[in-house]
């Protein structure tokens, strides 16, 4: 498996302020790439990062083998890769239907839009059932069904999904997580940062635990779940 | 379609106005057009942006001070074409810097702008010896009638154009919420960037023309910040979610202003602070909300 994205001595922050110190990782092709860590490790500003939303401030950022480091967030789009972002920043004032439509803005994806928006309606039915409701409307798991959907309007080779289960009711992280399995069984690469170590580490090909902005351990999805410090930490046993 | 027929029919009158009115109505008709014209403009930036110009006037203004400059030495045509591609470029040099605060902090950085621009004209008015300037053989009332019609379609074309784009969809998105907006791909910087320079296009020319109707510059009265407040007073009577906001908004202010300064002077501005209370309370969408709309279908 080769990797699709590659990310070394990644820095960021905000302002003077920086919050991940150095950060390197590679999601492989087709394979689902976990970053777990408590809440303020900086998952968030790194996935940020990734997506170009916030600038690298040191660092290099490989897409496909092509140096992405300062590319523009809508180039890196159009180059594949796409944010689910945290909080799921739906369009409150717009229809499901126009959230959706947005998120095929980028030339690449805008030609497929109506065949890729009826795919999005059969992954989530309820959004089909909701088309003219505007997002602000919908429930906490709508709305992230909805991120979800908009995110694969893009036509991603790469999603970078950012907390996708926070503060959702169990069973909808858990059609969430099986959402993401059937996206990674397509063939789709992800790379996925969640509290819920527990579940992640279940669906995760690989994982990165980070920890005050540093990578503290890698590994196997599997073997991580097993291992002592990890359970001692983030699974409370 | 009665939509279109409704346009039809109103630009089949303003076209008529000058062949059956006084120069007077000509006059007045002259003013709605300019700010049918400016409102339509400043709702591609305010209206699909969120981002709240307050000194739109500065575009006027440098429009009237290009056309003041030129007059005598390019034909009419080139002088209004040239004043709009001054007010796009300018805009379009401090987009950049400007674009990047939001919310109060950009509203009132228009202002400053339009004051600031304001006092390097006197400066450099002053340094040039000119202290005010005549326009002598202006063209007439219905040249510049025509001319302004031009103008206030097309401004009114464009809004109806960029709402129907790719372009004014990403618009939408970023107002919504830009930081969404960047994450799905919509080029935040050169969107929010273009609808500022498109936005100030038109009223480049409309102050070439308004200063030319005048036969006068002077910087004060030109670049008069009440010009910017009453675009926004349009817009928010009017409604600036589609273009019939400003046609509008336009129509009802200077119908109004004409009626209150013949009967009413000392009301005047009373009523109209009145009114914009009144919308912004009542009628957030303006005018064009409160009509029974076609329902958007996505």
């Amino acid at each position: 498996m080769s990797a699709l994205l590659e990310a070394e001595g990644v820095v960021a922050g905000y302002g003077d302020i920086e919050i991940v110190h150095g950060f390197g990782f590679a999601a492989a092709e087709g394979e689902v790439t976990a970053l777990v860590g408590a809440n303020g490790a900086g998952k968030t500003t790194l996935m940020r990062a990734l997506a170009g939303v916030l600038p690298l401030a040191a660092g290099a950022l490989r897409f496909a083998g092509r140096d992405i480091a300062a590319a523009r967030a809508h180039a890196r789009v159009e180059a594949g890769i796409v944010l689910v972002p945290e909080g799921r920043l739906i369009f409150p004032h717009m229809s499901v239907a126009e959230n959706l439509r947005i998120g095929a803005i980028n030339p690449r994806a805008r030609r497929d839009r109506a065949r890729t928006a009826d795919e999005v309606y059969a992954l989530f039915p309820r959004l089909a059932e909701r088309r003219r409701q505007l997002g602000g409307t919908l429930s906490g798991g709508e709305q992230q069904m909805l991120a979800l959907g908009r995110g694969l309007m893009a036509k991603p080779r790469l999603l970078l999904l950012d907390e996708p289960t926070l503060g959702l009711a169990p069973i909808m992280a858990k059609l969430i997580f099986s959402t993401i399995e059937r996206l990674s069984e397509g063939g789709l690469t992800i790379v996925i940062a969640e509290q819920d170590v527990g579940q992640t580490l279940g669906i995760a090909d690989r994982a990165y635990v980070i920890e005050n902005g540093r990578l503290a351990l890698a590994g196997a999805g599997a073997a991580l779940l097993d291992d002592p410090r990890v359970k001692a930490a983030y699974l409370g046993l | 379609m009665r939509g279109a027929l409704a346009l039809a029919a109103l630009a089949l009158a303003a076209a008529a106005l000058p062949a059956v009115a006084g120069d007077y109505h000509v006059g007045v008709g002259l003013g709605l057009l300019m700010y049918v014209a400016l409102t339509q403009s400043w709702t591609v930036l305010s209206g699909m942006t969120g981002y709240v110009s307050l000194g739109h006037v500065v575009f006027y203004g440098l429009g009237a001070y290009v056309a003041v400059l030129l007059w005598g030495e390019a034909p009419l045509a080139a002088i209004v074409a040239l004043a709009a591609l001054a007010a796009f470029a300018f805009a379009a040099l401090i987009g950049l810097p400007a674009l990047r605060v939001r919310g109060p902090y950009f509203v009132i950085l228009t202002f400053g702008l339009a004051e600031l621009a304001k006092y390097v004209v006197i400066v450099v008015e002053g340094w040039l010896g000119k202290f005010s300037r005549v326009i002598f053989g202006a063209p007439d009332i219905e040249t510049l009638y025509y001319i302004m019609f031009g103008l206030a379609a097309a401004a009114t074309l464009m809004t109806f154009l960029v709402r129907r784009s790719r372009f004014g969809r990403g618009l939408l998105a970023l107002r919504e919420n830009e930081e969404a907006a960047e994450t799905v791909g919509v080029p935040t910087v050169r969107f929010k960037l273009l609808a500022y320079a498109l936005s100030a296009l038109i009223p480049g020319a409309v102050g070439s023309v308004m200063v030319l109707r005048q036969t006068y510059f002077e910087p004060a009265q030109i670049f008069d910040p009440v010009v910017s407040f009453t675009i926004v007073t349009m817009a928010v009577v009017g409604g600036s979610e589609d273009m019939k906001g400003p046609l509008l908004g336009a129509a009802g202010f200077v119908l109004l202003s004409e009626l209150l300064w013949a009967n009413a002077p000392q009301l005047y501005m009373v009523l109209l602070g009145l009114l914009l209370i009144v919308f912004v309370l009542f009628a957030p969408q303006g005018l064009s909300g409160l009509l029974p709309a076609r329902r958007r279908t996505p």
